[in-house]
Parts: structure tokens; sequence; C-alpha cells
């Protein structure tokens, strides 16, 4: 330690100090020859130095002084030991001399008689005087003694803090950090000491720690003079969060992160805040001891502040990686939205930034993730224009593909596949998985011969690829659903014989039992549904399945009773909400045949009682009805069907309600039976029953619902029309129009009031209650009244393709469970309208050979099978037209408006075929029939029979009665 | 992804040490007028007469004098915030605009003669004034608090606010186009602070509409690029609910009602979404 330097002062000082040195230099032995100077003396000219504020010039003199009074030489009154150490220790502190302070400061703490004040004094001097010479770990257990202070406690703790994070004692810093934070004030100071402790924890992991830390400031941060050092840590924090996989606590981090500009600017306007109230504490004259300290610590946050300002300043990008991480960490949180809004805003604004290739693969996937397909196409699009050869577009794609499929868009898929096959081919990693991908899209969309194109490129581009084995199979499953059974079933049988142990092998196996059943070989099949039962476990899911098909093989073997007990086994085990129907509905075909109603009943009581929310509960009540009705128990039968309404009459997506109404319907409107012997009763009165209907239905808040009140008038014009009476039945139904939007209307009803006003004429209307069905309830089983009413208005406005896609969709896309015949008539007569005759005509015959729908649809079938041969003109096709018109007037006289249009084009085929004698006799055929009269063509029909008539050979006459033979009247001879 | 920077925080190159400084630092506000002179005016001392301070000045024999200084010598003042603010702040988020009016309208008063000096209270008694003005029917007294103080030349943060409030009038009169013109430049010009409460009525605006997608878009703004804006986060999440409600997306419309109701519990806006979405 060098020694103090005697400091300068008056003349009359320094005559002292040069006698002392000299003494000094004599020895020991001397001193007795020379005086020394007083010792108040020499504290005088202490005082003199310290209250100049020359702390420098006293602390020589305070050494000898503390030297004498070591050795033993009284103090003046008022001085004693402890005080002269302290202020010795000061002022060699204060003149950094910080060896000789930490020296008198230990001097000061050995004094027995020390009070506590000086004591904690000395310790801070000490304590302080170690920590800047970087004696940092002596220095923390002398600041830990001295937080016994209440005066120096929040410094001692705040140092010893400081001094065990330089001497790498991390754990001790936090703990004492932590302790300060726990009693101070929360001043600006508070705020600076819990920015270091966030630090720390970050340096030792503790990430939870961080951000409790940082989570706290935030709430406080008005006090936070550096606002760029809290962001740099939130920073720091998230990548920490992040890269540890806790995306949730990162998000938090950066999103409490400023934007560069604002930052910049909140921790300029800090700074200048600072910097003001130092002016304003330097300009005061003569600044307290408090106002002092006040001076050294804004300094010292100012310092940190503008250091922290500065790397905000130096980090190229800040923004964008901002925007980068952001978005990244909603994305991993499933805040898609944000994430996109994100990403589009870095793409737009950041052109430069190194984060935009990601930032348009996280947009894609963040689109997709959310649905927004149109926008996925888009920004595909653009980034494969920003980034031709970026390795991550056909990755986008396939996950946009995947994202899609989740979302059961198959087409969509389907159309980011062929975006990836169209802009990378197959030179990617990804092309394998896409291409099974796009086969198995195929197959959803129920396009198996594209499917099995697909599969069958696939399994010879890959051979040996990784989806090899679902591929084969799925070109089986291609095969048997596109009517190849047998092919399917040898390629079923190369599977298992591949794949053993394969994923599909219960299925394969289930298919080939199917398939002996679909052969009509139910020994087979239920030798191997047998089988299958035998081999795979209890727990299997297609175990249900099979227990229905073997029931079925039982049934088709007469086996009815095994049949029934297996039918029940399948339905103890899970099954799909078909195969249970399915099942459900056997049971009860077979209840029936046997006669066995009350096992019916009791069934789907049974069904009912234990599954009160399945969508079947309806059935149910169906069957149970029909069941009653048929054994004469009406009032049991609506009781149970209209309990079952009321629990639904009020929610239009229950689009099976309107099955049990028309089952009301049918109960009420019947006419009533005689009894024997006793003459038939008067039927109830339609008012009557509709206020019946309205007291079933509409009970308690049901009265003043919409959809309740529009399922009232439904069931009461099903009421008119099962007696016929056409005219209260569309009067009904157009109150409903009229009276309900459509959108407080189930599909069922929809359907119904559309196809009445298309009927009455009104295809707008019409049109708005069809276009609900197919938005609002597009997976009803009345979607197809919606298609095929929309395909009608096609037709109606001559536009042939818009018609032909939607009774495409009608089959396709619905199912056409109701209107399976009208949509085959209407892809038909669409066909026709394009010039489509041969599609036409193959669909036309399919509708006349299926007897099940023998009516008008096959009147109007022949009818139009007609019209194309006649359009063909050959004499064949004229003759083949002849007969399928005479075929509609003779055996379809129930339809007049076919009839009426076969007897001219009958006529006119036979002025065609040259054979006008019948021309004329169809004609008059024809007008004998006086309730067609109203039709156009009966007076197209008279017009045409003079032009006939001309055509006569002379004398010839067609009598008007078509029974009368024929007579030919020769001219008389001139 | 580039690593974040690491910040050094302390260094015992800013500890200076003086033992007899060591005691914290004790603060105590004054209320006071500073003028152009330098002199300090104690507002005890003095009333606000018309222009002009005023100060009675008791003679030593007895009676007094009136001193009085010009209003346009004042050049700082130094007073403590209105404690009515923070409550009246919180009266605001609560919806109680009434209650908070009655606590602002006479800050608004006292440091009306000096609404832009430093140290003045006034522009955040103005806004809170404006913003507890719109939460009632009172469209004359929002046109003319806001007017008030677009003219005040505060700054862009206030004469954004007023526009905002402008805008809220447009849209509360069906005005959609014009308030959409007026959002418009607000989004592009605007402090931060004001850009994101435009999002939030953009998007109750697109809401009303029912257009989903664009209402979604603009309340996630909020969370997505104004993170640090805790206040306004409230009405984002439960607009976000809403939108992705109406968009079809109900998992995301529950999940930003919980963390409606779980990050801001006591909000209005966490008892809407309680109710709205049962939880």
């Amino acid at each position: 330690m060098p020694s103090p330097r005697r400091p300068s002062g008056s003349s009359r000082h320094i005559r002292l100090p040069v006698a002392l040195v000299a003494m000094a230099m004599a020895g020991a032995s001397l001193s007795a020859q020379i005086p020394q100077i007083p010792i108040p003396n020499l504290l005088a000219e202490v005082e003199q130095h310290l209250s100049a504020r020359n702390p420098g010039n006293a602390v020589g003199i305070l050494d000898e002084v503390v030297k004498r009074a070591q050795a033993g030489e009284a103090l003046p009154p008022g001085v004693n030991l402890e005080r002269l150490l302290l202020t010795a220790a000061n002022a060699n502190f204060q003149t950094q001399q910080y060896p000789r302070a930490a020296e008198l400061a230990q001097a000061l703490e050995r004094v027995p008689s020390v009070g506590s004040g000086a004591l904690n004094e000395a310790r801070m001097i000490r304590g302080l005087s170690l920590a800047l010479q970087q004696q940092y770990a002596e220095a923390i257990p002398v600041f830990r003694a001295a937080e016994d202070s209440p005066t120096f406690r929040d410094k001692a703790m705040l140092y010893g803090a400081m001094s065990a994070n330089q001497a790498g004692q991390i754990p001790v810093a936090i703990e004492t950090y932590n302790r300060l934070l726990a009693t101070s004030a929360r001043d600006r100071d508070w705020a600076d000491a819990a920015l270091s402790l966030v630090d720390l924890h970050l340096r030792a992991g503790n990430t939870a720690d961080a951000r409790r830390g940082l989570a706290l400031l935030r709430g406080q941060l008005d006090l936070v003079d550096n606002i760029a050092g809290l962001n740099l840590l939130s920073l720091q924090l998230g990548d920490v969060l992040m890269r540890g996989g806790d995306n949730a606590g990162a998000l938090a981090a950066f999103r409490n992160i400023s934007s560069r500009d604002v930052l910049i600017a909140e921790q300029r306007a800090r700074i200048a805040g600072m910097e003001r109230a130092l002016e304003r504490l330097r300009a005061l004259p003569r600044p307290s001891a408090t106002e002092a300290d006040s001076i050294r610590r804004i300094n010292a946050r100012l310092e940190q502040a503008k250091a922290s300002l500065a790397q905000v300043e130096q980090i190229s990008g800040f923004d964008a990686t901002l925007r980068y991480r952001l978005a990244f960490t909603f994305q991993e949180r499933g805040g898609v939205w944000e994430a996109a809004l994100l990403y589009e805003d870095l793409i737009a604004n950041f052109p430069e930034s190194t984060e935009r290739e990601n930032a348009f693969f996280g947009l894609i996937r963040a689109y997709a993730d959310a649905g927004r397909f149109d926008r996925v196409r888009d920004s595909v699009e653009r980034f494969t224009r920003a980034f031709p050869n970026s390795k991550f577009g056909p990755q986008a794609l396939y996950l946009a593909a995947l994202a899609a499929g989740q979302r059961n868009d198959i087409q969509g898929q389907l159309t980011f596949l062929g975006l990836a096959s169209e802009r990378f081919g197959g030179a990617t990693e990804l092309a394998e998985a896409m291409s099974l991908m796009r086969a198995n899209a195929f197959f959803t969309l129920t396009r198996f011969a594209e499917a099995k194109e697909v599969v069958v490129a696939y399994m010879r581009d890959f051979p040996q690829g990784q989806f090899i084995e679902e591929a084969r199979y799925l070109a089986a499953m291609a095969d048997l659903a596109e009517g190849r059974a047998s092919e399917s079933e040898r390629q079923i049988r190369d599977y298992l014989r591949d794949f053993p142990e394969g994923r599909f092998v219960a299925d394969a196996r289930y298919r080939l039992a199917a398939a002996a059943y679909a052969k009509g070989d139910f020994k087979l099949c239920l030798e191997l549904s047998d089988k299958w039962l035998a081999d795979f476990p209890q727990e299997h899911p297609q175990r249900g399945e099979i227990h229905s098909l073997r029931a079925d093989a039982l049934a088709g073997l007469g086996r009815i009773e095994e049949a029934i007990m297996a039918y029940h086994e399948a339905l103890n085990l899970p099954l799909s909400d078909e195969q249970l129907g399915y099942v459900l509905d056997e049971l009860t075909r077979h209840y029936q045949s046997r006669r066995e109603f009350d096992a019916a009943v009791a069934m789907w009581e049974q069904f009912a009682a234990e599954r009160p929310d399945h969508p079947y509960v309806i059935n149910a009540a169906y069957w149970i009805s029909r069941i009653r009705n048929r054994e004469g128990r009406f009032e049991e039968a609506i009781d149970l069907v209209s309990t079952i309404i009321r629990r639904y009459v009020t929610d239009p997506s229950r689009g099976d309600v309107e099955r049990l109404l028309v089952e009301i319907a049918n109960t009420l409107g019947r006419p009533p039976r005689a009894r024997r012997g006793e003459p038939r009763p008067e039927p109830v009165a339609n008012e009557v029953l509709f206020a019946r209907v309205d007291q079933l239905i509409l009970a308690g808040e049901a009265r003043r619902n919409p959809t309740a009140q529009a399922r009232a008038l439904f069931t009461q014009s099903e009421i008119a029309a099962i007696r016929k009476d056409d005219r209260l039945r569309d009067q009904l139904l157009g109150q409903i129009a009229s009276r309900f939007a459509p959108d407080q209307l189930p599909p069922g009803i929809l359907g119904k009031v559309g196809d009445a006003l298309l009927t009455q004429g009104q295809p707008e209307l019409a049109r708005r209650f069809y276009e609900e069905i197919i938005t609002s309830h597009p997976r009803s089983v009345f979607a197809d009244f919606g298609y095929v009413g929309l395909g009608e208005i096609a037709l109606l406005e001559g536009n042939g393709d818009e018609a032909l896609a939607r009774f495409n969709a009608a089959i396709d896309v619905a199912g056409a469970r109701f209107k399976l015949k009208e949509a085959t008539l209407g892809r038909a007569r669409a066909n026709i309208l394009l010039g489509r005759l041969d599609s036409a005509r193959a669909l036309l015959e399919e509708v006349a050979a299926n007897r099940a729908w023998r009516g008008e649809a096959t009147a109007e079938a022949l009818f139009l099978l007609g019209e194309i041969a006649l359009r063909r003109g050959t004499p064949e096709d004229l003759a083949r037209a002849q007969a399928h018109f005479q075929r509609v007037y003779l055996s379809y006289r129930r339809f007049p408006v076919w009839v009426a249009r076969a007897y001219l084009r009958s006529a006119e085929t036979f002025e065609r075929l040259g054979q006008t004698q019948e021309a004329i006799t169809t004609i008059n055929r024809f007008h004998t029939f006086r309730e067609l009269e109203r039709f156009p063509e009966w007076q197209q029909a008279a017009a045409l029979k003079p032009r006939l008539e001309a055509r006569l050979p002379a004398g010839v006459v067609v009598p008007a009665d078509p029974n009368a033979p024929l007579t030919v009247n020769l001219p008389t001879s001139s | 992804m580039p690593s974040s920077p690491t910040l050094v925080l302390r260094h015992w190159s800013f500890v200076i040490s003086a033992a007899a400084t060591l005691a914290l630092p004790t603060f105590a506000h004054a209320q006071r007028y500073q003028l152009r002179d330098g002199t300090i005016l104690q507002a005890a001392d003095v009333t606000l007469g018309s222009g002009a301070l005023v100060q009675q000045v008791a003679l030593p024999g007895g009676g007094s004098f009136e001193r009085r200084f010009q209003l346009a010598d004042v050049i700082r003042l130094d007073f403590p915030e209105p404690e009515a603010l923070d409550e009246a702040r919180r009266l605001v988020i609560a919806g109680k605009g009434a209650e908070a009016l009655a606590l602002v309208e006479p800050v608004v008063r006292q440091f009306a003669p000096f609404p832009r000096l430093p140290g003045s209270h006034w522009p955040r008694a103005a806004q809170l004034r404006l913003e507890a003005l719109l939460l009632g029917t009172d469209n004359a007294a929002i046109s003319s608090a806001a007017r008030e103080l677009m003219q005040s030349g505060l700054g862009p943060e206030i004469t954004g606010v007023a526009k905002l409030a402008l805008a809220q009038l447009d849209a509360r009169a069906g005005r959609e186009s014009l308030a959409n013109v007026m959002l418009e430049e607000i989004v592009r010009e605007a402090p931060p602070a004001i850009q994101a409460r435009a999002w939030l009525l953009r998007g109750e605006l697109a809401a009303a509409r029912a257009s989903h997608a664009e209402a979604l878009e603009s309340f996630l703004r909020i969370p997505a690029f104004f993170g640090t804006i805790d206040e306004l986060m409230p009405a984002a999440l439960l607009g976000a609910a809403r939108a992705y409600r109406g968009f079809g997306d109900n998992g995301r419309a529950e999940r930003s009602a919980l963390e409606l109701i779980d990050t801001y519990p006591d909000t209005l806006q966490a008892a809407t979404a309680r109710r709205e979405f049962q939880l």
C-alpha cells in the first residue's frame, strides 16, 4: 500500500509535517527530544481539510493521530478512537486508498466499545474497499454483516449481491437480490436491482424466476429507467424458452418487446429525463448528502441505459427478427391467425430480412392450419415467385395438403398436391408421400379410377417405397369400389400373402368374407367370419362389423334365430353410426317378419333408454310408432313419437325430426277404421286434427318458436297430402314460405317448401329455400332436395352445365337419399339439353327399367327416349320412337301430360314415316280423351290433322271414331 | 434465427462510495409554479385569477397587497399527479363513465390554463375525460372534447386519440365509410397505442358486418403487434373470440375466451365472455 502523501496546506502547517518526517527518520530515540504537535492541533487541521472537501490532505495527518492514539496518547475531550478511526477510514476511502481504508475500518470493527452505528459504517467502508480492489469473495461476508444496520441494509444487500455476482457466486447473488427486493422500497433503484436479478436468473438458467421478475417489472414500468435493457432481457428469455420448447413462455416474453423505433424513442425519453434530473441536482448550490447520492445513482443508471440503447441500435433487423420470433411462437401455440399477420408484415416490410424465406413457409402453414385455403394458394404463388428454388416449397405444399385433408377439404388437398407436382415434379423427397396422399384423396372423393391410376404409378415408381403396403391395399380397395370384385379379391389374397403381419390384414380378411357374402356363398362367409373372430382379439375395433356380417350370412342361410343373436352381439360392440343403423334396421326387419313386434319395440326402447342423446333415438321412435300403428295401438304410437318430437322441435339442425312428423301425420290423417258390423265412421275434420297437431308439437316455449311453428304447419300439410287435398297442402306450405325465413327451417321442410314453390311456378323464391339447404345443412339427409331443386331451376333457365353439376352433386355429394330418381332423370334432361344424347339415353333406360320408380318418371323416361330416337331420324329410330310414344299413351294414362305429348309425337312420327292414315287415326284417338283438351298438344294435333288429311289419297276418309274401320270412298265413274 | 444479444448489467465502476452518502434519497412533491425569471411560486401562496396567478402579500404593519404573475410567464408546473386521474382510469376501464367524469372534470379545469406546459396534467386528464364521455351517449360533448384535444397541438398521440373518438362517433352514426377514412389515417400515422385502438374499432365495425375474417385480422393485430399494450388485450380477446365463433372455429373461440377469463379475470370483457361462452 503506498504511504499517504502528506497534503499541502497553509504555511502554518507546512513546518510541522517536515518536523514529523525528520523525527521519523531520526528514529524513536529522538522522540523525547523533539516536541510533537499536539493532537488537538492536528485534528483541527484535519477538520479544516475535510471542511474544504480535501480529504486527500487529511489522510496523512489522520494516520499519525491514529498511531499516536493507538500508542496510548490521550485524545482531546469529545474525540474517541472509534470516531478517529472512522474518519480516517472514510478519508482514505474517498481518496481511493482502499487497502488502508479497509485496514482502518477493520481496526475500528475490533474496537471492543464500538457502537453499532460506527461498526456498520466501518463494515460498509471495508466491504466497498475490498470490492473496489476486486476482492469480491472477501467483501461478501462484510456486506452481509452490514445488513444488520437499518440505515445501510439496502445498500449492503445491493453491494453484497453485486460482489457475489462478480465472485461468480450466482446463487448467493440471487439470494441476496431477492432479500433486497423483498424489503426495499419500490423505487428506480429497486427496478434496477430487479433487472440485475433477472439477468442473473437467466444466466443461471432459472427461466421461471426470470419470467416472474420480468412480469413484475412490466407492472412497474414507470420505475424502469433501462427500458432497452428490459426489452433485451425479454428477448434473451424468449430465446431461451423457445429453445427449450416452452413456446407459451417465449411468446409471453416476445410479446412484451416493443418495436425498435418505439423502444429507442422510449429509451431516449427516459435518458433525457435522467439527464434533466441530473442537471437539476447539479445546479443546486449546496447539494445535501442525499442529493449527492442521487446524482451518483442516476449517473449509474444513465450509463447502463445508454449502453443498452447502443446495443439495441446495433442489432440489425431488430423488428424483423422480433416479428419472426413472435410469429413462430404464436404458430407453435396454435395462434395461426396472429402468426399469419406477423409473417405477412415481415414479408411485406422487411424485404432484406434473412427470415423472409422461413416466413413464407410459416405463412403457408399458418393459412393452411386456419383453413384459409384461398390464402394458401395465393401465398404459394408469392413464395414460389420470391424463392423459386426454396427447399421449403414442397414441404409447404405438403403441409397445406395435409391440413386440407384434416379439415376434410379433399378437393383442396388435391389442389395443393397438384401444385406441388406442377412446381416441383417428382424431384422432391416428399414426392412419394405426396403420391400416396393423392391416391388416398381420390379414393376419399370416390374417384376410384383415378385413385387406382395414381396408386399404380406409385407402385411402379416406388416398388420398395415406404408406403408400398398401403399402396397395394389401396389398389385392391379401388378395384373393389369400381366393381372389379374378382380382381380386388385376387389383390387382397396377394396382399395377405406378402404382408401376413400387415396393417390391413384384419380388414383384408373381413373383405374376403364380405366378398363371399356378395357372391351368395353364405357358408364360406360364415366360415371366414368365424375364423376372423377366433383370430383377432376381443377389443379389435372391427369385431362388431364382423358379427354383423356373420349375422347377414346366417340370415342368408335361413338361420334367423342365430342371425338375430349375432346382430345383438354386434350391437354390444363399438359400431359406426352407419353400421349401428344397419344392424338395428335388420333386426327390426327380422322381428317384423317373425311378427315379434314386442321384441322389436323392446329393442328400440332399450336403445332409446341407454342412449337418450343418440341421433338414432328418432329412428327408435319411428320404428316403435310404425310397429304400434301396425298393431292398431295408435295413441300409444302418437304419445311416444310426440314426446321425442318435442325434445328437438325447436332445433332446425335436427333434420330427422321431419321423419317423425310424417309418421304422426300418417297416424292422424289415416281414414278411420270401421268396426266389424258398424258403418265406417266419418273422417275427423281437418280443424280437429290440426288442433291436435298443435297440442302435440307446440308445448310450452315451443309455441313461440318459429322452427316449431313451421314444423306444426308442415305436419298439417302432410295430413292434407295424405287426404289428397293438394290445394290445402300447398296453401300450408305457402304459409311456411311466407311466414318464416329459410334459416329458421329444418332441411326437410326447406326441401318440401322449395318443391311446392317450384311446382307453383315460383323458381326464384324456391331457389332461396334450396340454397339454404346446401349452405346451412350440407350434411343433412335432405341435402339432395337442395341440389335437385337447383338443378331443376337451372334446367328451366336453359343452363345445362349447371343443371348437370347440380344433379351430379345430388348423387355424389348428398347421396341422393330421397331424390335419386329425380336426380337421375334430371341428369338425363340436362344431357339432352347439352346434346349428349347417348349419355341421356343410358340414364333414361336406367330410369325406365327401375321397377321401384315405376310411374310418372317411367312415362317421362319413355317419352324422352322416344324424343331422342325421333331426333336421330333413321327409319329404325323412328320405329323405335313410335314404340316408346305408344307405350306411354297406352300404359301411363295416369299421367296425362305425358299422354298428350306422346299422342302428338306419335302422330308426327307416323307422318315422318309416311303413314298418314295412322297419324290421323292417332290424332282422332287422342281427341277422344276430352280430359286432355287442356294441354297445348291438343290444339297442335288439331292443327296438324288438316295437313295430314290433305295428303290422303283421294277418296280415303279416316273415320272420326278411331275404332271404326277405315273406309275408302271410291270415286264414282264419270 | 440469429441469437439474441447478451445484456451486461451492473459494473463496479458505477459504484462510487461514500459512507456518508449511503442513505437512500427521499423525495417530496412540491406544488409550485416556475416562472420565466426563475421565481418559484408555491401553489398554496397563490390563487388562479383572470390571466394571472395572484399572491396576497401581508404587510408587517397589517394589511396586504396583491402581486400578479402573468400566466404567460409560467414556464413549468411542479405538481404531483392528482390521484383522481388513476381512480378515473380504473373507473373508465370498469365502464363507469359518469363516475370517472365526475373525478376528472375538476382536474381538467384546474390545469386548463396550462394545457401544454411541462408538468401539466391537462393532457392526461383531457384524454380520460374523452374516454369517459365515449362510454356514454352525449355525442355533442364527445365531439367537443375531441376537437379540443385536436386543437391543443399536443402531438400525434393526443391528436390520434381525438381522431379515434371522431371515428367512433361516425361509426355510431352508421357512417362506416367516413369512420374508415379516419381509421386508415390513424393506422398509418398515429403512435402505436392509438393504432392499436383503431384496429379494435375496425374489428368492431367488421364484426357488425359479420365479416368475421376481417374482424379477426383486426382484433388479432393487438396481441400480434401491440403485445405491450395490456389494457387493450381484454377487448381484443373478446372480439377475437366472437369473430372466431362467427367464422365457425368454435375451438379457437373458446380458447380465446378462456385466455381472456384466465388472464384478465376482473374485467368487464371477462364477465361478458363467461356469460356469452358459458364458461
